[in-house]
C-alpha cells in the first residue's frame, strides 16, 4: 500500500478522533492498533505488548516518577511562598522588581519540577494577586507569570528531554546541559523586557513606597529559607553534570533531598507523602500509557515503510538543510496550537530525528529548539496549557482576552529566543561540550 | 432500580481502582530508597549492588503501567478539550460511549496478549539472565492484572457514560 496514503489516512483519522474528546494515549494506540491490523496483518498486534515491555524496563525513564516525586514534595512545603517572600524584601523597592523577581522564582522552580505548569499555577496563586494589589497593570503580570512557567520543560531538570532521550538515544545528561544556557537566556530577556518596561512607564509595576521595603536583616533572614532548596537543586546537577551518578540516581537523591527539606521545614506529614505520591502516580501513569500508545502508532507507522518514505523523501528533495528545518519548526508550532507536546514529541521524533541526523545537525541542539518552541505553543490559543492554568488560577477580574493579549510581547521575546538559538547552535551546545567532552 | 444496579457495580470497580492507586503510589518511596542504597554503596562503601538497578526498573514498570488505572479514575489522561470542553455534560457522555468500543478492543487484545506471554513465562518458569537472576514470571503475570485492572476502570467509565446518556442524570 502506497506510504503516502497510509500516512494520509493514519493522521487524519487521528485529528479527527482529537475533536471527540477521546483521550490522546488512546487515540494513538487505537489508530496504531487498527493500521497495523488492516495494512499490515494481525502478528502486527503483538508490537501492543513489545510496546509495553519497551516502556516497563526502561532504565532512562525512572527517572520520571522520582523528578516528579521531588518537584511535588519541594512544591508542598511552600517552598514556592519562601522564594516570593524573598523577591518582595529584595525586589520590592525596583520598578518591575515584583515581576523581574517572579521570573528568577519560575525558572528556580522549573529546576525543581521538570514540568511546564508547575510554576505558572503556583505563581498565578502566589505572585499574581500580590503584584496585583501592588498596582501591577494586569497585563504584564498575567504575562510573564505564564511565560516563566513555560520554562519547566528548558531548565533541567525536564521530563520532555528524558522523552527524547527515550526515542533518539542521546544521553540525558546533555540534554540537560544542552537547556541550561538557552533557559537562563530566556529568563534574562524576560526580565531586560519587565525592568525596561516598568522603568519608563512605572505604572506598568510600580516599587514599593519607601515605608513598606525591607531592611536588610529581613532581606537576610528572608533568604535563609532558601538555603535547603537550593542545595538540593545543586546536589542534583552537580550528580548529573560531573557524571557521579547517572540521572536516573540523581532524580532519587533529589527525592531524598526534597523529602529532607520538608522534614526540616516541620512540613513533612502522612498527609503531604499521600498526597504528592498520588499525585505523582496520577501523572506517571498517564506519562507510560501516552508513550506506550506513541511507541505502537510509530512503530506501525514505520513498519508499514511511512517513515522511511517520508525521510527518503526529504533528504532526497535538493532542498537546503535549513528550509527543512524551518518547517520541522513550523510544523511543531501548528500541531503545538491543536495537541499536548507529549503526543507531538512521540509522533515527529521518530520520524524527525533520523533526518535531522542525516542533514547533518547535531539532535541535541534539535532537541532544545523543539523545546523552545513548545513554549511558545503553551502560550498560544487555542490550545496552550499555560493559558488553561492561568485560567484556572486567575482572579476574577483578569480576562480571558486579558490572557491571550497578555502573553503577546513574550511570545515574541520566544520567537526572538528560537531564532537566535537557530542561529548560534553554540549557546545550547557550548555547555553540554564544555562537560561531556571537556 | 436501574440507578442501584449501575451505581453499585461502578462504586465497586472505583473503590478497587483508588486502592491499587493508593498502593502503587507507595512504591515510588521503594524506588527512590533501592537507588539511593545503591549510590551510598558505591560511592561511601565501594561494593555496588547486582540487585539494586533491575528490582527498581522492575518496581517501576508495574508502578508507571499501574498508574494508568489511577489516572484513568481521576481523568488524569490528556485530552484535547478545545470543541470537547465546552459541550454539556450529556454530550460529553455520549462522545464518550462513542469512543469506547476502540479503548475496549484495544485493552482487551492487550489483555489476551499479556496473559499469553505472562503464563508462557509462568510455564517456563523463566529466570533473568543477569547476574543477580531474579526470575521474572511473576513481575510478567503483574502485565495481565495491571490490563484487567484499566479495563475495568474502563468499564465503569462507560457504566457512568451510559447512565448519564439515557436518563440526563450523573450517577
Amino acid at each position: 500500500m502506497d506510504p503516502l496514503l497510509i500516512t494520509l489516512i493514519m493522521f487524519s483519522s487521528m485529528f479527527l478522533l482529537l475533536l471527540t474528546g477521546f483521550p490522546i494515549a488512546f487515540i494513538l494506540g487505537s489508530v496504531g492498533m487498527l493500521s497495523g491490523l488492516i495494512f499490515w496483518g494481525p502478528f502486527s498486534l503483538e508490537l501492543m505488548y513489545f510496546a509495553t515491555m519497551e516502556v516497563m524496563r526502561n532504565w532512562v525513564l525512572i527517572a520520571v516518577p522520582l523528578f516528579l516525586f521531588m518537584g511535588y514534595v519541594l512544591h508542598e512545603s511552600g517552598v514556592a511562598d519562601d522564594l516570593f517572600d524573598a523577591v518582595v524584601k529584595w525586589g520590592g523597592g525596583l520598578r518591575g522588581g515584583l515581576g523581574m523577581g517572579t521570573i528568577v522564582i519560575c525558572a528556580i522552580i522549573a529546576a525543581m519540577a521538570g514540568i511546564s505548569g508547575a510554576a505558572t499555577l503556583s505563581m498565578g496563586v502566589i505572585a499574581l494577586p500580590a503584584m496585583l494589589s501592588r498596582n501591577y497593570d494586569k497585563k504584564i503580570a498575567v504575562g510573564l507569570v505564564q511565560a516563566g512557567g513555560a520554562l519547566g520543560f528548558l531548565i533541567p531538570p525536564s521530563m520532555m528531554m528524558i522523552y527524547y532521550a527515550f526515542i533518539s538515544g542521546d544521553s540525558v545528561g546533555r540534554l540537560f546541559a544542552g537547556g541550561v544556557v538557552p533557559g537562563l537566556m530566556l529568563a534574562g530577556m524576560y526580565i531586560i523586557y519587565i525592568g525596561v518596561r516598568c522603568y519608563f512607564q512605572p505604572h506598568m509595576g510600580p516599587g514599593l513606597p519607601l515605608g513598606q521595603r525591607a531592611g536588610l536583616h529581613e532581606k537576610l533572614m528572608a533568604t535563609k529559607a532558601l538555603l535547603l532548596p537550593g542545595m538540593v537543586i545543586a546536589t542534583v546537577m552537580f550528580c548529573i553534570f560531573t557524571g557521579v551518578t547517572s540521572p536516573t540516581e540523581a532524580a532519587a537523591v533529589g527525592a531524598a533531598g526534597a523529602l529532607v527539606c520538608a522534614a526540616v521545614k516541620g512540613r513533612l506529614s502522612w498527609e503531604l507523602i499521600r498526597k504528592t505520591s498520588l499525585d505523582t502516580l496520577n501523572l506517571s501513569g498517564f506519562t507510560a500509557w501516552m508513550i506506550m500508545a506513541a511507541v505502537v502508532f510509530s512503530k506501525v507507522y514505520s513498519g508499514l515503510g511511512a517513515s522511511a518514505m517520508i525521510r527518503s523523501f526529504i533528504t532526497g528533495l535538493d532542498m537546503n538543510p535549513w528550509v527543512i528545518l524551518l518547517m520541522m519548526q513550523a510544523s511543531f508550532f501548528l500541531l503545538g496550537m491543536v495537541m499536548d507536546d507529549i503526543a507531538i514529541l512521540f509522533l515527529c521524533m521518530p520520524i524527525y530525528v533520523p533526518i535531522i541526523k542525516a542533514l547533518g545537525f547535531n539532535p541535541v541542539w534539535f532537541a532544545i529548539l523543539y523545546v523552545v518552541n513548545m513554549q511558545m505553543a503553551f502560550l498560544t490559543p487555542p490550545y496552550g496549557v499555560n493559558l488553561f492554568y492561568m485560567k484556572a488560577v486567575a482572579p476574577d477580574n483578569v480576562t480571558i482576552g486579558d490572557i491571550y493579549t497578555s502573553v503577546i510581547p513574550f511570545v515574541l521575546i520566544q520567537l526572538l529566543g528560537l531564532i537566535l538559538l537557530m542561529m548560534f547552535p553554540g549557546l545550547v551546545l557550548w555547555l553540554p561540550d564544555y562537560i561531556f567532552n571537556g | 432500580m436501574m440507578r442501584n444496579m449501575f451505581s453499585s457495580i461502578v462504586r465497586k470497580i472505583e473503590w478497587l481502582s483508588l486502592w491499587s492507586g493508593r498502593l502503587l503510589s507507595v512504591l515510588v518511596l521503594a524506588m527512590v530508597g533501592i537507588i539511593l542504597w545503591e549510590v551510598v554503596m558505591r560511592y561511601f562503601f565501594d561494593r555496588p549492588t547486582n540487585w539494586a538497578m533491575e528490582s527498581a526498573t522492575m518496581i517501576f514498570g508495574v508502578y508507571m503501567m499501574g498508574g494508568g488505572v489511577y489516572a484513568l479514575l481521576k481523568g488524569g489522561h490528556v485530552k484535547m478539550d478545545i470543541l470537547y470542553g465546552r459541550w454539556p455534560d450529556r454530550k460529553k457522555a455520549v462522545a464518550d460511549l462513542l469512543t469506547f468500543p476502540l479503548f475496549l478492543v484495544f485493552f482487551s487484545i492487550l489483555l489476551y496478549l499479556s496473559a499469553k506471554y505472562g503464563f508462557e513465562s509462568f510455564a517456563m518458569k523463566e529466570y533473568a539472565t543477569t547476574a543477580w537472576g531474579p526470575p521474572l514470571y511473576p513481575w510478567k503475570l503483574t502485565v495481565p492484572v495491571i490490563v484487567l485492572l484499566v479495563l475495568l476502570q474502563g468499564i465503569a467509565g462507560f457504566l457512568r457514560n451510559l447512565f448519564l446518556a439515557i436518563t440526563g442524570e450523573a450517577l
